[in-house]
């Protein structure tokens, strides 16, 4: 196990800030057992945790992108669902589903996974495999499938990714 | 007042995105179509519930934890949307292999 670091702290404030969140009231039993299992988690999950070279989205030029991400996230999402509301209530149907091949990879998989869940939470696209030249996703309808190039939740995950 | 009227209109709106969700569900052809229904509706039908609960309860740990709930649904939703698809794919693709063997 690397030594310690800043990063190993920030995670162990984050493991014990969720535990005082869901545990009632603050205690010597409830902090002793809380840093506890923090470590505990730490050291089972120690292969997923972010080496000190991948903490940049902590900083706060970062932190912004992120923000602006989920704001962009949460207007994509109450539009998808009210398309495909639309699209269950309309009495034809009218759905043309079809698979889409998206050439586009990130360098880390951390991005990988935010762009795939995106795209799953985004209007009528559904991602179904991931491999080393981009993503397998599934289209409900034409528009859907047009709508996936150049996408403003690629440019956003670019955005992430790269500053 | 206001807040309860608001309060109401989420709920509502929360019950008409499970009844699509669900609805889709049931019209849908094929499994990847029913995935999109059902994940996408469930995800906003969900959301605004617990954000109701938020807005009842003020500025209080109640609140903060259904917020914390709804981060988590938005986070695993795609991810077992992704894992079904996944695997319906997986095992299409086998079946169209055995059938190029005979």
């Amino acid at each position: 196990m690397k030594s310690l670091s800043v990063s190993h702290g920030f995670y162990f404030v984050l493991l014990l800030g969720f535990w005082l969140i869901l545990s009632q009231g603050i205690s010597i039993e409830i902090l002793f057992v809380g840093s506890g299992a923090a470590v505990l988690i730490m050291l089972y999950s120690r292969s997923m945790l972010y080496g000190t070279e991948d903490t940049s989205l902590f900083q706060p030029r970062k932190l912004m992108f992120f923000f602006k991400f989920v704001l962009i996230m949460l207007i994509e999402i109450l539009k998808s669902n009210i398309q495909v509301a639309k699209i269950v209530l309309s009495p034809s149907l009218p759905i043309s589903p079809s698979f889409v091949k998206v050439k586009k990879t990130f360098k880390k998989d951390l991005h990988k996974v935010i762009y795939a869940n995106s795209v799953t939470l985004t209007p009528g696209t559904l991602t179904v495999d991931v491999d080393e030249e981009g993503f397998l996703v599934h289209a409900l309808t034409n528009e859907a499938a047009e709508g996936l190039k150049d996408s403003i939740i690629e440019k956003s995950v670019d955005h992430l990714e790269v500053k | 007042m206001i807040m309860q009227i608001l309060i109401v209109l989420l709920l509502v709106s929360s019950g008409f995105f499970f009844a699509v969700g669900t609805l889709g569900l049931i019209r849908m052809p094929d499994t990847y179509t029913r995935m999109h229904a059902s994940t996408k509706c469930d995800t906003l039908g969900a959301g605004l519930a617990l954000l109701a609960i938020a807005l009842y309860n003020g500025i209080s740990i109640i609140s903060v934890k259904s917020i914390l709930v709804i981060v988590f649904i938005w986070i695993t939703n795609p991810t077992a949307a992704h894992i079904i698809a996944k695997s319906k794919y997986n095992s299409e693709k086998q079946n169209s292999d055995l059938k190029s063997l005979e």
